[in-house]
């Protein structure tokens, strides 16, 4: 049986869940229709997620079981590991963007996916804004040698280490299932399907840019 | 030994699955024919799952619904896009029942479900040219 009963509930980080029923009594019948919100909207001081997802709730079956409530994600190791990688993500996301600018736009949506991960693992997280890919801009970052810069690697070259490091964050969550458990464990896995399908995707959608 | 919430969402991903065979089976035929193909290897993907489930379900001692259930599409299935949206939609669905699953499971049925929950995020993904934030929670995140 769920052990989330002690979990505390933290402001910006609650498995709303529909009927939100952590102790499961009672709840069979209240979510049949989801209320779709987006996604972590007004969360995220640094980029806004995209809310491609949150449309009408169109879903054929609900399913009648709910998640429990909020994880005690900064208290668990299993997250904590799970945002450090999330965090190297964000990193690497940054550094394609400074390489390749023409990609900011795709990229960027891609990176807002791991920031709002990285808000639903630590709620309490603020980041740095993503690089802005202006040749005249000053970047947030310290600054390049100012003559010749290193040669960025081609674009194919940077799109294939993002989509090994996706797949590679997707593995990683499905060993998180070992230790994480309930709405936790939902919550990282569901992170994991996201990236599973940037790896799946991000070639595919940016290659031909 | 299996919980009540284990075991709903056992047979709601069921439901799920058989969803999905059905919206593959209406909403493929309106799809181009390159996409026929991604579709009929994810037709049989589903397939395969529902039975995947009814070993779960066998393992927690429980049974799917008897009841066949009328299936519903998310929504009308016009033309190509819409094709895709339905399948997206689908897939949404069904990686948000693993997502039940996942959290009531124990440590081996909750990566197998993880699993089956990126496989529906990336044929999601496919269908709707982008990939979700947070699949099978949508709508479920207050962040």
């Amino acid at each position: 049986m769920p052990k989330e009963a002690s979990l505390t509930r933290r402001s910006a980080l609650q498995l709303l869940v529909v009927a939100a029923a952590s102790t499961v009594a009672g709840c069979r019948s209240g979510k049949q229709q989801a209320a779709p919100a987006a996604p972590a909207t007004g969360a995220t001081p640094a980029t806004r997620p995209p809310a491609s997802v949150a449309g009408p709730s169109t879903r054929t079956t609900a399913p009648t079981a709910s998640p429990p409530a909020a994880p005690a994600t900064l208290a668990d190791p299993t997250a904590q590991a799970a945002a450090t990688s999330e965090r190297a993500l964000v990193a690497a996301y940054d550094d394609a963007i400074r390489a390749h600018p023409d990609l900011a736009t795709a990229l960027g949506a891609v990176r807002a996916d791991h920031v709002a991960h990285l808000k639903a693992l630590n709620p309490d997280l603020v980041l740095s804004r993503a690089p802005v890919p202006s040749s005249t801009g000053s970047p947030t970052v310290p600054a390049s040698p100012p003559a010749s810069p290193p040669a960025s690697p081609p674009a194919a070259t940077v799109l294939a280490t993002l989509t090994d490091l996706e797949t590679r964050a997707a593995a990683a969550r499905l060993g998180d299932m070992a230790t994480a458990t309930g709405s936790l464990a939902a919550l990282l896995a569901s992170i994991g399907g996201c990236e599973a399908a940037h790896a799946a995707t991000l070639v595919t959608a940016l290659g031909s840019t | 030994m299996t919980s009540p919430q284990l075991v709903r969402a056992l047979i709601a991903a069921s439901a799920a699955e058989n969803a999905a065979v059905y919206g593959y089976s209406v909403a493929g035929a309106r799809l181009t024919s390159s996409d026929k193909g991604v579709a009929r290897t994810a037709y049989d993907a589903h397939r395969a799952q529902t039975l995947v489930i009814t070993q779960w379900l066998a393992q927690a001692s429980a049974t799917p619904d008897p009841d066949v259930p009328v299936y519903q599409l998310p929504s009308p299935v016009t033309d190509v896009s819409a094709a895709r949206a339905v399948l997206a939609s689908i897939e949404e669905s069904t990686a948000a029942a693993y997502a039940d699953v996942i959290a009531a499971a124990d440590a081996s049925l909750r990566r197998d479900a993880a699993l089956a929950l990126q496989l529906a995020a990336v044929r999601a993904a496919i269908w709707r040219d982008r990939a979700a934030p947070f699949p099978g929670l949508a709508g479920r995140l207050g962040l």
